[in-house]
């Protein structure tokens, strides 16, 4: 370190005392402040006031001014709250518990306040605006106490930053071009596999931008921790809430005080009822049908952006854990990702394994949002009737839909007699019957094929509770369109699924290379290079491994995987997650055994091992969770 | 095989043979399959890693196995995890061979008679990479498994692949995996180096044949430097390593010279290399008074009658660049058949050589007289003869044994005949045109096959349709139902041309070829000399001190010495540049550790 660094470390500690110094004062101000006002206000408590000495008590203002003190401290308290939170996090309890003695001082003199010359009474009506406008204060400032202390829980439980591997660096720096392109679609898919790193890649970019206040303010929401649509939107706005940007230089006053009960308002909305009076054991009830209103997420989260300026490199929300979430809460972010939050000047980021969003999201087998739903419903529905080559229109030979239907309706039928028949338990009472003269041979060959095809167990759901109405033709599509479709076909259908939701990928994030894994070895993971550091042979000074020996291995590893790449080009690269995994085993193991054997080996030996640990990750997991 | 100035060309009839007693025993044998367990496949991909690595290939020779067997130990490990995974890959025809290298040997050979270029990869890229991999272990752990009977058993299992390009991506790790080969040198793995060559035989384009020059020089090479140790004995091994590698590079060389002629630059270097085989080839198989009964016949009498009749069946193989004399080397190719025929070496080659002398009759002065017709036409219809009698069925002796080139020659020769006007008196013709007639009913009688045998039947078809035929020399077809009526036919045909005086031998028919042969340059050519005599007689003086002669006329080709290669001959030749001739070597002799990567990629 040199003497300059140290020097502006100096100066950076010294005027982070200050800070905190000027925190502390303001904060001490505001309580002395308060304890003046009700010492010479009402000289209370009487026991600290009647052994005050008669001297100071006189130096304090006349009375004739209550509730100046409260108002002032209340103001200070104000400006200097959030400076509290980040410089003086163990003491920012203070907060709170001044602005509410402050608010309830201040409905207290507001009468006397107001009413120097006790001509008329205004206890009731100065109090009660006050006490309302006092209160959204306070809900503000409770909100603040919890955003911001959620934050620095959130920055003290943060991973410590990593070095990126050199194809990492390429994702982020791809990240931060794609971001800043004003051009680009605003939703942006990072796609890749399990264990790849791409929560770590959006991570890294929070921790840079973090300290940079002309950068986007990231907000990373865990989806994953949600448990509905409405948890969901809470969540991301909690998560932009406790931002630093949204909550420095005021902006906290803006957030609405009513988010202060927004859990409390949707499960209550969840929890409505009827309320049914009338006597006991009386049929004849008064049915009351109550709703409470919900939050208007959508209007505050615009307003709240547009309004803030604090963020001025844009906000960008990382939609994160996707595919581990429930697919209720899956399809729900993907949804509000496109209809909600992109809006302008927010980026949102959706890291996601292909193969899970599409079993989760764009699968009309599952149950599903009804937006997702309708538009799925709706490619389907042109796939099989919107396709007509022009020489059927009016010739009479173009299924209609309700033929479509009928056949459908027939297959199923004859699947369930055939069912009924071979299962003595089952009781047919769901049974479905086709309409007379709609039975057809198509229908038929489509059945017997059908039949030949598919497994029972497709007939569950379906057949037992028939749907009735849209439902019915939504079922029929689904299951006579999608479910029937070969590969091809429903690769295609899936891929039209995701055309509104799921813009191209942005980034496909890269699994690591030799470059990567020489890194990891030898310079990234100070773990890694510790073990293979001490399967070396010793440096004949030293008795000890010697570094340079380190860098060799890593030219070892990187040629060699070169090498073997070239050789096995079939070889799909593993995540880096399973791979750190084998490579901690295998070079743990390496050092037990060389310790047994009192062996040591060459870097290109070491070489081997990890060379070995990267093929075993590849052929274990190379081929899962979606294209490498 | 034919060859750009019309004649055929017999590429690199001079084979390495090695452990020939192998091929009644393999016979007996059935293709085995073993399945390795998942613990041996993966140990051949770590040793495959190891080697990528940067490590020497492991084994207890080199040093590391304490090494080796801690990676081992380390990586097993993975295989609970990667176990199916790894099977997959592999799995496709992973099965290697048991038992030590000699059995495998056997088993190889076996494998490969019951394999054809179609199926043989399957084999190669698993059994025969997996049979590998497990004797590469061994290397240095027994004494009968080493890089050269490794690489033997490969080349072997490389048979069904002759001639086929996919081979050719195996040659240089071959070589390379031999060259790294640290024992002391014998003139055995001379002779796997000729097998390796031998391997790309058939593949006519410039870059394979240099490559296969540049095998035969490193053979040459490392012979000459065995050689400088007077204790090294100049036995049959050697000549046969010298003989085939020089006269097969001296073959190669030939065809790739921009100017193939006599006094072209880059003809003397041919002439070294084939004087090289001349002077080292072994005797052939005659008895001393049947040679001395066969040069008689064919008038090239010697005191030496075995040395001359092998100098004469080297030389009359390519004779281009000894002579310009059509009428010399048409008579020292034919003669060369005769040899051939007496060593009973190469008699698939016999029609091959009448034909290619028929085709030197072209060049003579006036290759439309009468007699150098005549001479043409009889050369063809000895070809046939051969042809016919050699072959085991008439489709055998028209396409293997080139006897539907003569038949083409000898009708295109006829018409020419016809169309000069030189038949005078049609009776004396009726032999001669009764063969061509029988041959146009030829097509018909055989299966047409590919399309390109199609295409030569038809064009013997055509030629045959412009022989003006008179109605008594007709045949038809159902007068030829077998090959002995059509080699009948021939008989007749060749009496009729005999030049008089010249009377049918039928007892002994390679005397009477020769025979015929003498008349044919002595009567009807006139051209009573020989003129390659005397440089028949100098390579068979040369026959008496081959090692000494070796010596010397090879090493320009090997200086200089500092450069380990040698300037090799096509260099000398012109045929290729150094820079070329050094990229080359450059590639062909890198060792690359394992030859198993090299077999996966088949």
């Amino acid at each position: 370190m040199t003497a300059a660094s140290r020097g502006v470390r100096a100066v950076q500690g010294l005027a982070w005392r200050l800070r905190q110094l000027l925190v502390v004062a303001a904060l001490a101000l505001a309580l002395l402040m308060l304890t003046a006002d009700r010492l010479c206000a009402s000289g209370w408590p009487p026991w600290l006031a009647d052994h005050l000495p008669s001297g100071i008590l006189s130096m304090t203002p006349p009375g004739a001014l209550p509730g100046v003190y409260p108002l002032a401290a209340l103001v200070l308290i104000v400006i200097v709250a959030y400076s509290a939170y980040l410089w003086l996090p163990w003491l920012a309890w203070l907060v709170p518990v001044l602005a509410a003695a402050a608010s309830i001082m201040l409905v207290v003199d507001l009468p006397d306040a107001l009413n120097h010359s006790k001509t008329a009474t205004v206890d009731l009506w100065a109090r009660i605006p006050a006490a309302l406008i006092l209160a959204m204060v306070f809900a503000k400032i409770l909100l603040l106490h919890r955003h911001a202390t959620w934050a620095h829980a959130r920055g003290r439980a943060a991973q410590p930053p990593y070095r990126l591997l050199p194809c990492q660096q390429d994702d982020v720096d791809k990240l931060r071009r794609l971001i800043r392109d004003a051009n680009y679609d605003r939703v942006l898919p990072i796609q890749g596999r399990q264990g790849e790193g791409k929560s770590f890649l959006v991570q890294q970019l929070k921790q840079e931008w973090d300290l940079d206040p002309a950068a986007p303010a990231v907000v990373v929401v865990d989806v994953w921790q949600q448990q509905k649509e409405a948890d969901l939107q809470a969540a991301i706005f909690e998560s932009l809430l406790s931002h630093p940007a949204y909550m420095a230089h005021l902006n906290w006053l803006r957030v609405p005080a009513i988010f202060l009960l927004e859990r409390w308002v949707t499960a209550l909305r969840e929890a409505r009822s009827s309320l049914a009076l009338g006597p006991r054991n009386s049929r004849a009830n008064f049915e009351l049908r109550f709703d409470i209103p919900s939050i208007q997420w959508q209007r505050h989260l615009e307003r709240i952006i547009a309004h803030s300026k604090a963020a001025r490199g844009g906000t960008v929300v990382v939609l994160d854990e996707l595919d581990r979430a429930a697919p209720a809460v899956t399809q729900a972010a993907l949804t509000l990702a496109r209809r909600s939050v992109a809006i302008s000047n927010v980026t949102v980021i959706i890291p996601y394994v292909h193969a899970q969003v599409r079993y989760k999201v764009f699968n009309p087998m599952q149950t599903v949002l009804p937006d997702l739903a309708s538009s799925m419903d709706a490619v389907l529905y042109d796939d099989r009737f919107g396709r007509q080559v022009a020489g059927d229109v009016d010739t009479g030979s173009a299924e209609t839909v309700l033929e479509f239907w009928d056949d459908l309706r027939s297959k199923f039928s004859v699947e369930r007699r055939n069912l009924s028949s071979s299962s003595s338990d089952d009781s047919g009472e769901h049974q479905l019957s086709a309409p007379e003269g709609a039975q057809k041979s198509a229908a038929n060959v489509f059945s017997r094929r059908n039949r030949e095809d598919q497994p029972l167990a497709h007939l569950d759901g379906f057949l037992g509770k028939p749907p009735v109405g849209a439902d019915a033709l939504a079922m029929a599509l689904r299951f006579g369109v999608f479910a029937a479709a070969p590969w091809p076909r429903r690769e295609r259908l899936q891929r039209l699924f995701e055309e509104k939701y799921l813009s191209p990928a942005g980034i496909i994030v890269r699994p690591p290379g030799p470059k990567d894994l020489a890194a990891m070895v030898t310079t990234h993971f100070p773990s890694l290079a510790r073990l293979a550091c001490a399967l070396l042979s010793p440096a004949p000074a030293t008795d000890q491994p010697a570094q340079a020996n380190l860098s060799t291995v890593g030219d070892a590893v990187q040629q060699g995987l070169g090498n073997w790449l070239t050789m096995k080009d079939k070889l799909v690269r593993p995540p880096i997650r399973a791979l750190l995994g084998i490579l901690h085993e295998n070079l743990s193991m390496a050092n037990s055994l060389a310790e047994e054997r009192h062996v040591s080996l060459s870097p290109q030996q070491v070489a081997t091992i990890v060379l070995a640990a990267y093929d075993a990750a590849s052929l274990a997991y190379g081929a899962g969770g979606g294209t490498a | 095989m034919s060859g750009p100035d019309g004649g055929i060309h017999p590429d690199e009839d001079a084979r390495v043979r090695k452990e020939p007693e192998q091929a009644s025993i393999i016979s007996q044998f059935a293709l085995p399959i073993y399945r390795p367990t998942q613990a041996e496949q993966y140990a051949g991909r770590v040793r495959e890693m190891w080697v990528s690595a940067g490590n020497e290939p492991p084994g207890p020779d080199s040093g590391d196995s304490g090494a080796w067997d801690l990676v081992m130990a380390t990586v097993s490990s993975n295989i609970s995890l990667i176990g199916a995974a790894l099977a997959d890959p592999i799995s496709q025809a992973d099965a290697g061979l048991p038992g030590d290298a000699r059995t495998v040997q056997l088993l190889v050979s076996a494998a490969a008679e019951q394999l054809t270029a179609e199926t043989a990869p399957l084999f190669i890229s698993g059994t025969l990479a997996s049979t590998v991999e497990r004797l590469q272990q061994d290397i240095g752990r027994t004494e009968e498994v080493t890089r050269e009977r490794i690489t033997d058993i490969v080349v072997q299992g490389l048979e069904p692949l002759r001639g086929n390009q996919r081979v050719v991506p195996l040659i240089p790790p071959l070589l390379g995996y031999l060259d790294a080969d640290r024992r002391p040198r014998r003139i055995g793995i001379y002779q796997t180096v000729g097998l390796v060559a031998q391997l790309m035989t058939g593949l006519d384009d410039r870059q394979s044949r240099l490559m296969r020059i540049f095998i035969y020089h490193y053979a040459l090479m490392g012979v000459w430097h065995l050689l400088q140790e007077p204790t090294v004995p100049f036995d049959n091994a050697a000549r046969q390593v010298l003989s085939v590698a020089a006269g097969n590079a001296g073959n190669n060389l030939w065809v790739i010279l921009p100017d193939r002629v006599l006094g072209a630059g880059g003809a003397d270097v041919v002439r070294t290399l084939r004087t090289i085989l001349a002077a080292t080839v072994r005797d052939l198989p005659v008895q001393e008074n049947r040679a001395a009964e066969l040069l008689s016949a064919l008038g090239l009498e010697h005191s030496k009658p075995r040395a001359a009749l092998t100098v004469l069946d080297e030389l009359g193989t390519l004779a281009g660049p000894w002579t310009e004399d059509a009428a010399d080397m048409a008579r020292i190719e034919s003669s060369s058949a005769v040899t051939a025929l007496a060593a009973e070496s190469a008699v698939h080659q016999v029609p091959a050589r009448l034909f290619n002398a028929a085709v030197s009759l072209q060049r003579l002065a006036e290759p439309d007289a009468p007699g150098s017709l005549r001479a043409r036409m009889l050369l063809y219809t000895l070809g046939m003869r051969w042809a016919f009698n050699l072959g085991a069925d008439l489709p055998d002796a028209l396409f293997r044994l080139d006897g539907l080139d003569c038949a083409a020659g000898f009708l295109r020769a006829l018409r020419q005949y016809q169309e000069e006007g030189h038949i005078q008196q049609q009776q004396q013709w009726t032999s001669v045109l009764g063969l061509a007639s029988a041959l146009s009913q030829v097509p018909r009688l055989v299966p047409r096959g590919s399309p390109a045998l199609a295409a030569r039947l038809r064009n013997l078809a055509d030629s045959a349709e412009r022989v003006r035929i008179p109605g008594a020399a007709s045949v038809t077809a159902m007068n030829l139902r077998e090959l002995g009526e059509l080699t009948d036919v021939t008989e007749a045909a060749i009496d009729a041309l005999r030049p008089s005086g010249n009377t049918p031998q039928l007892q002994d028919l390679l005397l009477d070829t020769a025979t015929v042969l003498r008349g044919a340059f002595e009567e009807t050519l006139s051209q009573a000399r020989f003129g390659l005599s005397d440089m028949v007689d100098s390579a068979i003086e040369l026959r008496n001190h081959p090692r000494e002669e070796f010596l010397k006329a090879y090493q320009p080709f090997i200086e200089p010495a500092a450069s380990g290669l040698g300037t090799g001959p096509p260099v000398a030749a012109g045929a290729a540049s150094a820079d070329e001739w050094q990229t080359m070597a450059s590639i062909m002799l890198r060792d690359p550790g394992s030859l198993v990567p090299a077999l996966r990629q088949v």
